[in-house]
């Protein structure tokens, strides 16, 4: 096992260069990229001051240079008065606000991950769930429902399901009821609804895609399994069906989603500049769309720079975490 | 007549699929006493493997539909029983070890653990008793240091080790009959001979009678006390293994013995495969379903289907052209050899 | 009643004699050792792989419905200057005479889908959006195609060190929702540059990596086919056995999930419209018109739904042919 992980975060070491070097490329060389208007935002910069601020930030120096000076900016533990000391990584500041990114993004980064809590515990409810009924229920009413509307759910903008699902449970029937019921459409606190309410339309918008993928992977694993020889000799040995359902093809079905859903994390952050957009969630995503919408940069690039970070640590986590889920790589000799 | 251990009363599982009806198990009969070994042998698709299955209650229905006979267990109907004390039979009565070692052993549990379920299951024990037998059992079945090797998991076994660990496990609850099919294709040759050898003594030990499916004569040559011989979905012979090996009647069985490499004779005998592949076994037509393949072949095997008639002292072959004048086996010309 | 049987070893006749004396030959016709007593059926494969796949997918009612549900979007889409300015006026541009009269109506007539919130016709601006997310699906996915197939068949040939390299930039690329990416790249841009080419190159230049992977893993398998070492026996040079022997048969799952990836760029296009980095007004498209009517949501949802209902329908007829066309070609996705 050892050997499994170390080969893991071996691994891991391409995969973080590469990510940094193309940050950094997209930030300094793509066709259009101005490392210093960028700084300034909407207004142009005085020629003079352009030219002083290259020296100053050393855009003048050659690429591998700035891209060191970018690594070093980015690690959270740095060398002040020739000690090092723990500082935090430096993603910039934001134009208008002229706040640092790194403070912007500890005031959002709890709320984004609160919503993808919520999704993940939906996803996995109901995903798994789907996917069992459809499985076990094969070619039944419930099978082809849960085939179709995984379908439907996979060729949804996520955008566009927040959208109808404000429309409907908080216009439509707010008008039907007369006012009686409904739910809150927006993720900011209200003092009508308990905290929790605000969560359900964003949880389920975030959680759609994700949840439909489960109950599909979960569905198609179930069936796989209950096709290995392994049942069959379940089946001899005298278990019932629930027995062989739940002892033996469950376990084997559930690694590879519960794979999935660890690795579905990184997707859920992308989705959740659309939800949080949608429902106005003062979470990381809808501060990236406010900031694209101001061309506030720095807060756009230090966002997704976070975003890229946190998916990246948690492949990590489920990769090594894999090893410990499965018997055939935790006691080696598997060959895989 | 005395009751038997078990008693196959011509059983038909046929299976229902788009592309018609495929009549996988037709009519087969025999019957088996405890301690003895009955060895049930065919090509693939023969339907040897199914009627085991069907017996078990392992075979998916739908497709399967069990469309006639009946197995009866200590007397008792198997087919007519409930699910749920068929389920008490499965594992505990009756058991089976399959094919492949590799596959048929979960990955995800520890080999102790699924050694122990069926004790946990049919004699209510406890999982520290059951446990404490898995270890036993492992030693029974050979395997060495039993205590540490029953919280492995199968993928640290080869494959020989493993079929020892289906071989215990089936042997967990001390079954009356257990049912192996193909219990060593998948292994090596040394290997093979080893596992015949455990089964033998285990049989001896314990008194259980054994259903061997295999397609290798020589195995059935030198475990089984009687045979039968199966083509297309049915039985084509039937009787103890010194009848059938010494005075084989049936077409299809002599071309079995020419097929196999012989060491005890002498005569430098060419090895003849029998031409030609197994029947489709979809919508069969009425007829002697061997006769395709079969050299001897006249227009009455194509009339009719072949019931199975006695030929001898407890044997019995189904082929039209028994008992004809001159029909009797011959040095055929063997063109296909190499294959 | 046992029948009389004859011992094995008693006669020693030739097989023909046998087969004379049991009138076989009668049965068959002609003599010769061991005739065929019966002709079983021999199936003539006259169908070609393609053949074969076009006639299982026109027996798949769903991808059927799919592709001419498709075929209909693309019509509308390639023809719409023709009809729709003329039947529902022009749905780009803002008639200011009218536009405050017109705003916001309902369905009916002369609107099929009601008017926007410039009195613009929304099916025409449907139809119009159609053009821009067919045209980013189509072309983002041919990038993604040509550029992963170059990839994976320069990483399957050639193997070592190129493969190393392609594979670990594969990796990096597979670990991150490319939506990420693109932008990042797409917000890099200042707002006169945005429009359809980037959203178009972001896509296509991010999505190639799995086509790569396919590729790659199709060439490896069809590599070891005695064929192909038979085609280097013979002397054919690497581009030749490449274009004769490996690429046709590694081409299936290549169709399959470039069908289904064309949906994926329509999504993907919506979502970037949506946060402002895709086409800039007064161009139209589905996300952009999302975005740009949801201050509406309350007063006239229509203006919402019908974009969305677009990109669904869309969207889903290409995730249902894909699977069609997988069925009908039978491949197994395992990437």
């Amino acid at each position: 096992m050892l050997q499994y992980i170390t080969k893991r975060i071996v691994q891991f070491v391409p995969v973080f260069f590469g990510v940094t070097l193309a940050l950094f490329l997209i930030a300094n060389y793509m066709p259009g990229a101005d490392p210093i208007q960028m700084r300034f935002g909407e207004r142009t910069p005085p020629p003079e001051i352009k030219a002083a601020l290259i020296k100053q930030y050393g855009l003048d120096r050659p690429w591998y240079v700035q891209y060191g000076k970018y690594l070093v900016a980015l690690s959270p533990v740095k060398s002040v008065n020739g000690s090092l000391q723990w500082t935090g990584p430096d993603l910039g500041t934001s134009i208008y606000t002229g706040r640092p990114v790194t403070t912007i993004l500890a005031e959002t980064y709890p709320h984004t991950i609160r919503l993808a809590l919520v999704a993940i515990m939906i996803e996995i409810v109901v995903g798994i769930g789907a996917g069992v009924i459809s499985a076990v229920k094969q070619y039944s009413i419930w099978d082809v429902l849960v085939t179709l509307s995984t379908s439907i759910l996979v060729s949804l903008p996520v955008f566009w399901l927040g959208l109808m699902l404000q429309y409907f449970f908080g216009i439509w029937l707010k008008g039907a009821t007369g006012g009686a019921f409904y739910l809150p459409i927006s993720g900011a606190s209200s003092p009508f609804f308990p905290d929790w309410v605000h969560m359900i339309l964003p949880g389920i918008t975030l959680a759609s895609v994700s949840t439909a993928y489960a109950a599909r992977i979960m569905r198609s694993q179930l069936l796989e399994v209950t096709t290995q020889d392994y049942i069959r000799t379940a089946r001899a040995k005298g278990l019932s069906e629930r027995g062989v359902l739940w002892r033996h093809a469950m376990k084997n079905a559930l690694i590879p989603v519960v794979t999935f859903i660890g690795l579905d994390l990184g997707a859920m952050f992308a989705g959740a500049v659309l939800t949080e957009t949608v429902f106005n969630w003062p979470g990381v995503g809808s501060t990236i769309s406010r900031a694209i919408f101001q061309r506030d940069f720095p807060i756009v690039f230090g966002s997704v720079t976070a975003m890229l970070f946190a998916v990246m640590i948690i492949n990590l986590i489920v990769d090594v975490s894999y090893a410990f889920l499965d018997p055939r790589i935790r006691y080696g000799g598997a060959g895989e | 007549m005395a009751e038997h251990l078990l008693e196959v009363d011509d059983l038909r599982m046929h299976f229902h699929t788009r592309d018609g009806v495929v009549k996988a198990v037709d009519g087969v009969t025999y019957t088996l006493d405890a301690g003895e070994t009955l060895g049930v042998v065919g090509e693939s698709g023969s339907g040897k493997s199914v009627h085991a299955l069907t017996m078990m209650g392992l075979v998916p229905m739908p497709p399967g539909r069990i469309e006639g006979g009946d197995v009866r267990f200590k007397g008792r109907s198997l087919l007519a029983l409930p699910d749920e004390e068929r389920r008490r039979i499965r594992g505990n009565e009756i058991a089976m070890i399959f094919q492949d070692p590799m596959t048929s052993l979960n990955p995800v549990y520890r080999v102790g653990r699924q050694l122990a379920e069926p004790l946990m299951i049919h004699k209510g024990m406890s999982k520290k008793d059951a446990w404490a037998r898995a270890v036993e059992l492992l030693r029974l079945v050979g395997i060495p240091h039993p205590e540490s090797r029953v919280r492995d998991y199968p993928h640290q076994f080869s494959g020989g080790m493993r079929q020892r660990v289906m071989i215990a496990m089936a042997l967990a609850c001390d079954p009356d009959i257990l049912i192996a099919d193909e219990p060593t294709t998948a292994l090596d040759v040394t290997i093979q001979a080893q596992i015949m050898e455990l089964m033998q003594e285990l049989q001896q030990r314990t008194n259980s009678a054994i259903i061997m499916i295999t397609h290798d004569l020589g195995v059935v040559a030198d475990m089984a006390d009687r045979v039968l011989v199966m083509y297309a979905g049915r039985p084509v012979e039937y009787g103890s293994t010194d009848e059938v090996f010494y005075r084989p009647k049936h077409p299809y069985t002599w071309g079995l013995m020419d097929s196999i490499p012989r060491h005890d004779v002498t005569t430098k005998g060419e090895l003849c495969p029998i031409k030609g592949q197994p029947p489709s076994l979809i919508d069969a037509p009425e007829r002697c379903s061997f006769a395709p393949r079969c050299p001897y072949a006249t227009t009455v095997c194509l009339e009719s289907v072949p019931v199975l008639r006695t030929v001898g002292e407890g044997h019995l072959a189904s082929c039209h052209r028994i008992g004809e004048e001159g029909f009797s086996r011959i040095e055929l010309p063997c063109a296909g050899v190499g294959a | 009643m046992a029948g009389r049987v004859n011992d094995v070893d008693t006669e020693k006749r030739t097989h023909e004699q046998q087969l004379i004396r049991d009138g076989v030959h009668d049965v068959a016709g002609q003599p010769g050792p061991m005739p065929p007593l019966i002709e079983e059926h021999v199936q003539h494969q006259t169908r070609t792989l393609w053949g074969d796949a076009w006639y299982r997918l026109r027996r798949n009612r769903l991808a059927l419905v799919a592709l001419i549900w498709i075929a209909i979007v693309a019509l509308a889409a390639v023809t719409a200057d023709l009809w729709v300015p003329r039947m529902f006026g022009d749905p780009l541009t803002i008639n200011t005479q009218t536009a405050s009269a017109e705003r916001l109506q309902g369905p009916s007539w002369e609107h099929p889908f009601g008017t926007d919130d410039l009195g613009r016709d929304l099916f025409g601006r449907v139809v119009y959006g159609a053009r821009v997310s067919l045209t980013v699906g189509v072309l983002a996915t041919l990038i993604s195609v040509l550029v992963g197939v170059a990839l994976g068949a320069v990483s399957g040939f050639y193997g070592k060190f190129l493969d190393a390299l392609i594979m670990r930039t594969t990796d990096i690329f597979l670990a991150f929702p490319y939506i990420l990416f693109s932008i990042l790249i797409l917000a890099v841009l200042p707002p006169e540059m945005r429009g359809i080419v980037p959203v178009i190159l972001a896509i296509g230049l991010l999505g190639w990596p799995t086509f790569a992977r396919l590729f790659r893993s199709s060439v490896l398998s069809v590599k070891e086919n005695d064929y192909v070492a038979a085609g280097r026996a013979l002397g054919a040079s690497d581009a030749r056995l490449m274009f004769r022997h490996i690429a046709p048969n590694a081409i299936a799952p290549i169709i399959v999930y470039a069908t289904m990836s064309i949906g994926g760029a329509i999504l993907t296009e919506a979502a970037l419209s949506f946060l402002g980095l895709g086409v800039q007004p007064p161009g139209v498209s589905w996300g952009q018109m999302i975005e740009s009517s949801r201050g509406y949501l309350v007063t006239q949802p229509l203006l919402v739904a019908w974009p969305g209902l677009a990109i669904l329908s869309t969207v889903l007829a290409f995730t249902l042919l894909g699977d069609g066309v997988r069925d009908a070609l039978d491949v197994k996705m395992k990437d």
